[in-house]
């Protein structure tokens, strides 16, 4: 995707939908983790206040959801990578 | 594209987390189980992703010919 060849006012029509689309995928993955954690850790309605285990449980859930995002975005980044290598290599086989 | 692309990435992070994380939750950071887990489960799910759109290919040839 590359936007060098558009002009100044369609450019920044791209960054303004790229932004709007960041929030909209921020906003989905806070409801899901949020989701997630509740669904996981917070099982005890004898008490209409959160838990001290159950608050600990919710940090680790967040702080693992995380670490999760940061590996998989790592590995995916280099599965992309390899990818695009094997493209371009097939690409240049099928030209001669 | 991009949607794409964020779609892949979130639903490999959703799968990857449901057969990975273990949900009891036990520190907040990774184990080297599940990072093994996690390095294994993007790579099969990146080569699923592609062996899918190839069938689906190989597929809607069969049945455009018909």
């Amino acid at each position: 995707m590359d936007f060098s060849n558009l002009n100044d006012y369609d450019r920044k029509q791209m960054e303004r939908l790229i932004e709007e689309k960041q929030m909209r995928d921020f906003m989905r993955m806070y409801s899901n983790l949020v989701d997630r954690c509740f669904d996981n850790c917070v099982n005890d309605f004898s008490t209409k206040t959160v838990t001290s285990k159950e608050n600990t449980c919710v940090n680790r859930c967040v702080e693992k959801f995380m670490k999760l995002s940061e590996r998989a975005s790592a590995r995916f980044a280099e599965q992309n990578a390899q990818l695009n290598q094997e493209m371009q290599q097939q690409q240049q086989q099928q030209r001669k | 594209e991009l949607d794409m692309i964020t779609t892949l990435f979130n639903n490999i992070l959703d799968s990857c987390h449901k057969k990975c994380i273990q949900t009891n939750y036990s520190e907040g950071d990774l184990n080297k189980g599940e990072q093994v887990c996690i390095d294994r489960c993007v790579a099969k799910y990146f080569d699923v992703n592609t062996k899918v759109g190839l069938q689906l290919q190989k597929m809607e040839k069969v049945t455009t010919r018909k």
